[in-house]
Formats: C-alpha cells, sequence, structure tokens
C-alpha cells in the first residue's frame, strides 16, 4: 500500500512539475488549446459536481456566461478590476441561479435537465438580444487583467492563471466532498430513496450543490474573459454541454475530480490529430465516443483502475514479498 | 461469451457499414464538390524557392465559404504553376493554408493561433464567417497583416493598425439604393426590412434602412426573425399585415430568402422583393416554387461575373476555374478580393516585409481590379480612422426577366462610396476630410453619381 | 386584430404546432417507455425530410410514396439505431444512452451533409397555391400539413390501444411489473424506437413543401420539442399533443406582437407552468428510471 502510495505521489508530483513546466515545452498555439482545455474543465467539474446529487446540468454554459458578462460590463461601463468582478459575478449567479432553480430543483432529474437546456438557450438569447449587453457581436474588449504592475497579457501568464482557478476549484471541491454536506451528497447520490427515508433534505442539499456550482462556473465565465477579453454571445451555445457531458463520460463518470480533466485532454487532443480526416472529423470522433460508451462504459480512468492499477498493485506487493 | 461476440460483431458490422458506404456516396458526389485539389508542382526543374505562406479561416458550414476555399486553392494552385510569385527579385511559391471557423468564436480564434504560431503565416487573408474583432485583434497582438471580410463598426476601429476589410460591404450603400430607386419609381411607397436575428442582420438592417430612406421609400420598423425559426409562415403575416411594397431580406441566408419568399407568396402578399443574393440552385428551387411571375422584375446580386466582367485577367481567372470545378454556384468569388489587393501590395512595393506592406496598404490611392468588377479601400475619418481600410465593391446588379436572370447594371465604386457617405448623413465629416487631405481618385467608370449630388 | 389576421396565425400556428407534436411525441414515447432521452430525435426529421426529397425529386416518384418512404426508413433506422448501439448502453445508465444518441445524431448530419451537399433542397408542393375566403388566404400545402398530423395522431391514438400499445403503456408505468406480465421488453423497445422515429420521419415528409430541408432544420424543432415535452408533461402523449399546439400558436402570436424574442415568450410561459404544475399540464408524470 505504501509503496503504491508512493508510486502514485511521484507520478503526481510529476503531472505537477510537467504542467508548471508546460509554457516552455510547447509552442503558444498548443498552449492556447491548453488554456481552453482548463476552461472545460472547469465546466467538467461544475458538471460532475451536481451529477453527484443525480442532476445532471445542462445550463453551464448560461452559468459561464452570466459569470463572463458580468466580468465583461462591469470591467468596461463600471472600470472595475478583474478580480472584484469574479466574486460579483459569482453572487449574481448564485442568486439568479437560486430564483430559478426554486422551480426546477424539487421537480427531479427529467425536468432539472430540460429546465436547464431552455435556461441555457434563453439566456443567450437575452445575452444577443438585449442592446444593454451589446448584442450578437459581444462586449467590447476589455483590458487585460492586472494584479499590482503585472499585466497577464501573454499566453504562459494566462496558462498560470487558469491553473490557480482550477487548483482552487479543485481543492473546493475536494473539501466539500469529504466534509458532512459531501457525505449527505454521496448518500442522495447513491440512493435518493434511501438519503430523504434517513432524514436528508433533498431538496435543500441539491440545491446548495446546484448553487455552489453555480458560483464556480460564474468564475470560469470570468477567466473565460481574461483570456479571450470579450463576450460573445455565440461563444456559450448549448452545445458546450454536450462537450462536457462527453468529457466526464469518456474520462470517467465514478471519477469525479480527475474524470473531467482527462476527459476534456482527451476530446480536445484526439481531434488535433485527426485533422486529416476533415469532413469525416466529426463523424470519427462521434464512432470513437460511441465504441468508448459501449465498451469502457466507465472511461478512460475506469479502464486503468480495472486493467492498469491492479498491475501496479501487484507490482508493488511482489516488491514488498522480495524485500521482507 | 455469446453475448458479447453478438455484440462486437453487430457493432463491427454497422461501424463498418458507416465507414463503407459514406465513401461511396462522397465518390458520386465527388464530381460537383470536387475536393480541394493539392498544389501542382511547377514542371520546371526545381530551383530553392521561397515560400510565401498565407493563412485563412473561413466557415465550412456553408457553401459560400466552401467556395471560397476552392477559389483559393485555384489561385495557389494557379500561380505556382506559373513558377511562383514574382517579387522583386524573388520568386516566392505561395502557400495558402485554410482552416475552419466552426460554430463559434473559440473554434475560429484555434484556427487563427494555428496558423500564426504553428504554421508561422505572416499575412491572413479573407478571413469569412469569423468575427472581425477576432481577426483584427489577433493581427494587432501579433503584429500580423490581416485582409479580412466584414462590416461590423469594430472592424473599423482605429485601435487595430494591421487590418484592412479588402471585402465588405460598408460602402456599398449604391447597389441597393439603385434597386430601390427602381422599385421607387416604379411605383413602391413603402418597405420593409426582414433579417435573422443575429449581429450582421442588426448592422445590414440599419445601414439598409439607410439606403431605403434615401431611394425615397417610408421603412417601417425591421423585422428580425430568431435563427432557428422553424416556420416563416408568422413573418409573412406580419409583413402582409403592414402590407409594405418592398422586402428587403438583406441579411437572410438563400435557403431561408427561399423559404420566406414562398411563406410571403402562400400568405397572399405580393410586391417588390429584395434578396440580396442567391445562389444559383436556391435561384431554381425559389423559381419551382413560387413561379416565374411572382419574381418578375426582381433585382439583386449577380452571382456569375462572367457576364459583366470585360478585364481579360480576370475572364482569365473565372475561366480556370470553371475548368477546375465547373459551374459558378455561389457568391464565392465576391469574397477573394483581398488576394488581389495583396497581390498588387506584394508587387507594387516587391518587398514581403510587414510593415512596408502596411505603409502602402494604409495609403493606398488607388483600388485593383476584382473579379466582380473594380473595388478599392478608402479611409473611415468618421471613425477617426484615416488609413484606406474600408472597401467599396463594385458589383453587378442582375435582374429577373421570364424567369431568367439577366445583368442588369453595373454599379461603379464611385457611385457605393458617394451613397453610401450619403445614406449615413456623414457628408460633414467627409467633406472635411476631403478638404485636408484631397478627394479619392476613381477608376474612369460611367457612373450615377457625382460629388455635386451629395448636397441635392 | 381583425378576422383575417387572427386566422392566418392560427393556420401558421396550427401547422408548427401539428410538426412539434409529431416530433414531440415520438420523443416523449421513446423517452417514457425507454428511459433514453433521444437527442437524435431531430435529425430522423431533418433525414426524413432530406430522404422525401431523394425520393419525391431525385428518383421521382410521386409524393404520397416518397412520404411512406420517408416513413418506413427511418422506421427502419430507428430499429437499427436501437439493435446496433442503444440496447448495448441501457445497462449502462441514462447518461451513456443520451451521449450515444447525440454521437448517433452528429453522425447523421455530417452524413447527410455529405450525401445531399450543404444546398437547401425543395420537394413540389403536391396541392399548390392557396384559396381564398374573403380576405382569408388560406395555403393548401399547410392545410396539408394540419390534416396529415391529425391523421398520424389518431392512427397513433388507435396503435396505443392495441395489444402492443397497452405493452408499451405497462412498460413505461412500470419496468418490474410490466416484466411480471410476460411482456416481451425487447420486442417493446425496438417497437417504440420503430414509431418514435418513423414519427419523425413522416412529419419531416409532410414539411419538406412547405419548408426548404436544411442541416439545422432538426436542431431547431428538436429545441420546441423540448419544450412541448416540459409542458405536455413527460411520458404524456395526449399532454405532448395538447402542448406542441399551443407552443406552436404561442410562437406564431408572439411573432406578431414581440418580434424575435418570441420564444423567450414560451421560456417564460414555461416557468410559469412548471411552478404551477410541475406535472405540466394534464399532471401526473411517468416515473423515469434514474429519478
Amino acid at each position: 500500500m505504501s509503496k503504491t502510495m508512493k508510486i502514485m505521489m511521484i507520478l503526481l508530483g510529476l503531472l505537477v512539475v510537467l504542467l508548471i513546466a508546460v509554457p516552455w515545452l510547447v509552442n503558444p498555439y498548443v498552449l492556447q488549446v491548453l488554456i481552453l482545455t482548463v476552461t472545460y474543465s472547469m465546466l467538467g467539474l461544475a458538471f460532475a459536481f451536481s451529477l453527484r446529487v443525480g442532476l445532471p446540468r445542462f445550463d453551464i454554459t448560461a452559468w459561464w456566461a452570466v459569470g463572463a458578462y458580468s466580468t465583461a460590463l462591469l470591467m468596461l461601463k463600471a472600470h472595475m478590476s478583474f478580480w472584484p468582478t469574479i466574486l460579483i459575478g459569482g453572487i449574481i449567479a448564485v442568486v439568479l441561479g437560486w430564483v430559478i432553480f426554486i422551480v426546477a430543483v424539487p421537480r427531479g432529474m427529467i425536468a432539472f435537465l430540460m429546465f436547464g437546456m431552455v435556461v441555457a438557450m434563453a439566456m443567450q438569447q437575452i445575452f444577443g438580444s438585449v442592446k444593454f449587453f451589446g448584442g450578437w457581436g459581444g462586449t467590447g474588449l476589455v483590458p487585460n487583467v492586472t494584479i499590482g504592475s503585472f499585466t497577464f497579457a501573454n499566453k504562459p501568464e494566462l496558462y498560470y492563471l487558469g491553473l490557480f482557478f482550477l487548483v482552487v476549484n479543485l481543492l473546493v471541491y475536494y473539501y466539500l466532498y469529504n466534509s458532512k454536506i459531501g457525505r449527505a451528497w454521496n448518500a442522495i447520490g447513491s440512493s435518493l430513496n434511501l438519503a430523504s427515508a434517513v432524514g436528508v433534505n433533498v431538496v435543500r442539499y441539491r440545491m446548495a450543490n446546484v448553487l455552489i456550482g453555480n458560483f464556480f462556473l460564474a468564475m470560469a465565465g470570468s477567466y473565460y474573459v481574461a483570456y479571450s477579453l470579450v463576450a460573445v454571445p455565440t461563444t456559450f451555445g448549448f452545445a458546450n454541454s454536450i462537450f462536457v457531458m462527453m468529457y466526464i463520460i469518456v474520462g470517467g463518470i465514478t471519477h469525479v475530480l480527475s474524470g473531467p480533466l482527462v476527459g476534456a485532454v482527451i476530446i480536445t487532443f484526439v481531434p488535433e490529430y485527426l485533422r486529416v480526416a476533415k469532413e469525416y472529423e466529426s463523424i470519427i470522433t462521434a464512432v470513437i465516443t460511441i465504441l468508448i460508451i459501449i465498451f469502457l462504459p466507465m472511461g478512460i480512468l475506469g479502464w486503468i483502475d480495472r486493467r492498469v492499477k491492479p498491475w501496479f498493485t501487484r507490482w508493488g506487493k511482489e516488491e514488498r514479498k522480495v524485500l521482507t | 461469451m455469446g453475448k458479447l461476440s453478438w455484440k462486437i460483431f453487430i457493432i463491427v458490422l454497422v461501424m463498418t457499414m458507416l465507414v463503407a458506404v459514406l465513401p461511396t456516396l462522397m465518390a458520386c458526389k465527388a464530381k460537383e464538390e470536387a475536393a480541394p485539389a493539392t498544389p501542382a508542382q511547377p514542371a520546371q526543374p526545381a530551383q530553392p524557392q521561397k515560400v510565401l505562406k498565407i493563412g485563412s479561416v473561413v466557415t465550412f458550414s456553408n457553401k459560400e465559404g466552401l467556395e471560397l476555399k476552392k477559389w483559393m486553392d485555384l489561385v495557389m494552385k494557379v500561380t505556382n504553376a506559373q513558377g511562383g510569385l514574382k517579387i522583386g527579385n524573388d520568386t516566392y511559391k505561395v502557400e495558402i493554408i485554410t482552416y475552419d471557423a466552426g460554430s463559434d468564436d473559440a473554434k475560429a480564434r484555434e484556427g487563427l493561433e494555428r496558423l500564426v504560431f504553428q504554421d508561422g503565416c505572416k499575412i491572413l487573408l479573407n478571413m469569412f464567417g469569423v468575427n472581425e474583432i477576432l481577426s483584427a485583434q489577433i493581427c494587432e497582438q501579433n503584429k500580423i497583416l490581416g485582409l479580412g471580410t466584414g462590416f461590423i463598426p469594430e472592424g473599423a476601429d482605429p485601435k487595430f493598425n494591421y487590418y484592412w476589410r479588402t471585402t465588405g460591404i460598408y460602402f456599398a450603400r449604391a447597389f441597393h439604393y439603385l434597386v430601390y430607386n427602381d422599385y421607387f419609381t416604379k411605383g413602391a411607397k413603402t418597405g420593409v426590412i426582414i433579417n435573422p436575428e443575429s449581429q450582421s442582420g442588426h448592422i445590414l438592417a440599419e445601414e439598409y434602412g439607410q439606403a431605403m430612406k434615401l431611394a425615397g421609400l417610408s421603412v417601417y420598423p425591421e423585422i428580425y426573425y430568431p435563427s432557428d425559426t422553424v416556420d416563416f409562415g408568422p413573418i409573412a403575416t406580419k409583413v402582409k399585415s403592414l402590407n409594405a411594397n418592398v422586402v428587403d431580406l438583406a441579411g437572410a441566408g438563400g435557403a431561408q430568402a427561399v423559404d420566406i419568399i414562398s411563406s410571403l407568396k402562400d400568405a397572399g402578399w405580393k410586391g417588390y422583393l429584395s434578396p440580396s443574393s442567391l445562389n444559383k440552385n436556391q435561384y431554381d428551387n425559389l423559381l419551382q416554387r413560387v413561379g416565374k411571375e411572382y419574381m418578375e422584375g426582381t433585382e439583386m446580386l449577380y452571382f456569375d461575373p462572367r457576364g459583366i466582367q470585360k478585364d481579360p485577367t480576370m475572364l482569365k481567372w473565372l475561366d480556370e476555374y470553371t475548368k477546375e470545378y465547373g459551374e459558378f454556384v455561389e457568391t464565392g468569388c465576391f469574397w477573394i478580393s483581398g488576394w488581389w489587393f495583396l497581390k498588387d501590395a506584394l508587387e507594387a512595393t516587391k518587398s514581403t516585409d510587414t510593415e512596408v506592406l502596411k505603409k502602402y496598404l494604409d495609403n493606398m490611392p488607388h483600388g485593383v481590379m476584382t473579379l466582380d468588377g473594380y473595388s478599392q479601400i478608402f479611409a473611415r475619418p468618421d471613425v477617426n480612422n484615416l488609413r484606406t481600410i474600408d472597401c467599396a465593391p463594385g458589383h453587378g446588379i442582375g435582374m429577373i426577366k421570364n424567369g431568367v436572370m439577366d445583368f442588369y447594371r453595373q454599379v461603379t465604386v464611385k457611385d457605393q462610396y458617394l451613397v453610401s457617405i450619403k445614406a449615413y448623413n456623414l457628408i460633414d465629416v467627409y467633406q472635411k476630410y476631403w478638404d485636408k487631405y484631397g478627394k479619392p481618385t476613381f477608376p474612369p467608370e460611367k457612373s450615377v453619381f457625382d460629388f455635386a449630388d451629395l448636397t441635392k | 386584430m381583425d378576422l383575417a389576421l387572427f386566422l392566418q396565425l392560427l393556420i401558421n400556428g396550427l401547422m408548427s404546432g401539428g410538426m412539434y407534436a409529431m416530433v414531440a411525441s415520438g420523443f416523449t414515447l421513446i423517452l417514457g417507455v425507454m428511459g433514453v432521452f433521444n437527442m437524435s430525435q431531430g435529425h430522423f426529421y431533418m433525414l426524413g425530410a432530406y430522404l422525401t426529397f431523394a425520393v419525391a425529386v431525385s428518383l421521382g416518384l410521386p409524393y404520397p410514396v416518397a412520404v411512406l418512404a420517408a416513413l418506413a426508413s427511418m422506421a427502419l433506422l430507428g430499429v437499427l439505431f436501437h439493435l446496433a448501439i442503444i440496447q448495448w448502453t441501457i445497462p449502462h445508465g441514462f447518461f451513456h444512452m443520451m451521449l450515444v444518441t447525440v454521437a448517433f445524431g452528429t453522425i447523421m448530419t455530417q452524413g447527410s451533409l455529405l450525401t445531399f451537399g450543404y444546398d437547401a433542397q425543395v420537394v413540389p408542393a403536391m396541392f399548390p397555391g392557396s384559396f381564398t375566403i374573403g380576405d382569408i388566404t388560406l395555403n393548401r400545402g399547410k392545410l396539408l400539413v394540419i390534416v396529415g398530423a391529425i391523421i398520424v395522431m389518431v392512427a397513433l391514438y388507435y396503435f396505443m390501444k392495441t395489444k402492443m400499445g397497452t405493452a408499451m403503456k405497462a412498460a413505461a408505468e412500470n419496468r418490474e411489473v410490466a416484466g411480471l406480465q410476460g411482456i416481451n421488453a425487447k420486442r417493446v423497445f425496438w417497437v417504440t424506437m420503430a414509431v418514435g422515429t418513423g414519427l419523425c420521419g413522416i412529419a419531416g415528409a409532410l414539411i419538406v413543401p412547405i419548408l426548404s430541408a436544411t442541416n439545422v432544420m432538426g436542431t431547431n424543432v428538436f429545441i420546441r420539442s423540448m419544450l412541448v415535452v416540459i409542458i405536455g408533461g413527460t411520458g404524456s402523449m395526449s399532454g405532448a399533443l395538447l402542448a406542441a399546439f399551443l407552443v406552436g400558436i404561442i410562437e406564431s402570436f408572439a411573432f406578431q406582437y414581440i418580434g424575435q424574442l418570441n420564444l423567450l415568450a414560451i421560456f417564460v410561459f414555461v416557468a410559469i407552468l412548471m411552478f404551477f404544475r410541475p406535472g405540466g399540464l394534464l399532471g401526473k408524470p411517468l416515473p423515469i428510471p434514474g429519478q
């Protein structure tokens, strides 16, 4: 056990070093794809987070957009600095979310799912059609994000900023999962009836989960604006939710924290290598997805759990045997 | 065990079917939708050649974008087959790399940055279906020449120093003015513009509305429809209840324009139509659905420039295209214009240096001949941008007579420029600019409008 | 508001409503009976429209034959889709099934793009033109869609009364009990899939003389049919029928008076309705596996 743990820690350490070293290893284009991956990972985490309580979120793009638009508009019209807008955007997303979810959350999964789709599409239309938000062309360009005299203008800095946000997301989610509230969520996720039988207030816990997710989705939106410097309605299309769901299932639906990250990396970089196929690219991606779903229903990480991990443990055990 | 092998068998069967059937269908279609040709190597003995890398991001999700891509492939192929592009003392092999703009900004940005960072392009050309802010921003950040397409206000912002609109329609009001004016003289009194609910829809509706007013029509508030509209009946009903004489479908895509027009006919509306352009297939569909009497006398953009073009070089290019890809079906040839501007700049400056080219394009005193007519770029003093950045295209107007679209009249650059200024009510601003820097010169073409007509 | 305008708006609304009714009832049937959230429902509709074009124009066969061909081929494709892909994902759960339908939808869109190209396609109307009563103009093609939709819905009603239909209803209400009563779940599933996608095929076939077939038409209708299902109540067929006409009519009237934000009007309607009647218009939502 300790041996496996050590190997895992070493691998983790290597991964962290690799992530930090990335800007020196790749060209700016790959770095840009990585920045997008980081953003999508944040969306994926929020999706997986609420999936834990049995609520699939197809409204993530709505709150992502709310965060992005709050940051962009506050920076442009109120000339605020970037950092407080994260908090304000998050609060707007939580309050607005509470008003909307009061209808949807108590109605169960399917209703929540479809209602989420409707909210996502309505939000996109509102941002496009209402003059105040800048129309379908998006808001104007916002200034670069600064901290003190340091400006986040280039790719590497923005990448680190994204990594910082992602780590904040991961830490908060990790803490929440292992707290009392996290145990209640797990109970709801594994059996709704059982959870309500032992006196867990399902609606309240679900609501808390979804609203926390909203806050971090808005944070992802703020980060997206820090990177793209503009919020355009078409960016926040409903199709993104589908991609995010794909990340989670391809990554491994049971791995709440690492699944979305692995899935995002795979789904983003595999089509990069499929560019030869052009017209067939999307067909090939779809076929691969279908095959993964049928043959690896637990995703890549689930497959690793089943096939690769035993190998490691066996190896660790054997080594231990030799040592003792 | 048995179940699993069955599972694998059926899945493999279906996947093979999919993989086998699609290419077959593709092959049947191949003649029409010919795959982009790979650049042919010049026949002459290989000599170490410099390569001029040009990047482009174009939407592949409509026919215009695909036709534009074919045009760029053709330009690359023919130029290289002739031995390359001669710039000063060097001969350059031209390489145009084109990526798909996808459906949203993230994908387009990915493509643009890939061109800049991965492929090392120093020139971006004819970005079509890409948010202009995005192209301009990336060109500005990386000091790369961008010869783009578009008409949104931000594209002409003076803070962008490396971006030009070598195809665009900001200075293209004469085209619609002349059409509306014809309808006005035929007795039309009121007009309404139907546009999709999108960025371009709103901008176009505003600009076209001003041309409509200038032509003497009274204009109803614009009708916007959501881009995911399923049924166009409600639009037709609304037009019928307004009882407008002229219906302009300025920003509606061709396919939607066909549906809207046939809905208008179904609702019993009769009047003057102005679909800004239709491709061949859409035109045939339209005639099939509403009949030729309904469309008689309609004027619109003439998608096949062979009827108008007299310039021998351009005629040769048009022939090359038909030889390679068959008939014209779309307006792709309008959007390739950036190439002729770039070629002119490269040959005139004898340099591929960004700053030299920039200086030339910033003060371009003359236009260039493009496939569909003479085009020229002008300064935009109304937004304090004194670089020559915004394009006035020369277009041909076609008219439907007895169910056949025929060339009707040519809109010249001078008309486009002057009518646009008058329609936007910017005469004072431009007058000040002309007083200071002199009036632009125009090619010797027969124009309807002159500077004296501005104040009339 | 004068009568002519009112009738025009009503006819427009009824026509869209008829279309939504067919797509949405297929969707709600598949969701209710199989627990599959079929995101490719709209794509079947799109493919149905394109196939009608292929049969009626490219092969030159009469329009009614094309409608039947679209119905049959879409039902067949649905069954194939079920046998080849969906049935293997049923044990994996709700999201796996949903994602598989998304992927299949992508394949259908791209496949039709490669086969039929980017052009919008139209089929000549069987009864062209309109007739006028006073100052009211009624289009024959639109009336045909409305009549066709009603016939299809009536046929569906009688189908649900047959033995297979009852079995489907039983399976929708309680899977375990249905299994105990000796209902062959496998057969029920593929028949459900055939009916659900066949409905889309016939909807696409009926609409294509009025509206050009394009690659995005499916997505647009799918959004509406989802709204219909929310309003009508998940799994409820009569609710779907009622809600479809309601959505069509609201959309039509809202466009006349508030313009492009008409879809937003339906969203607001949905939110208010969900607050007061969580089970949809006709109440009593069906239990969905994984709820």
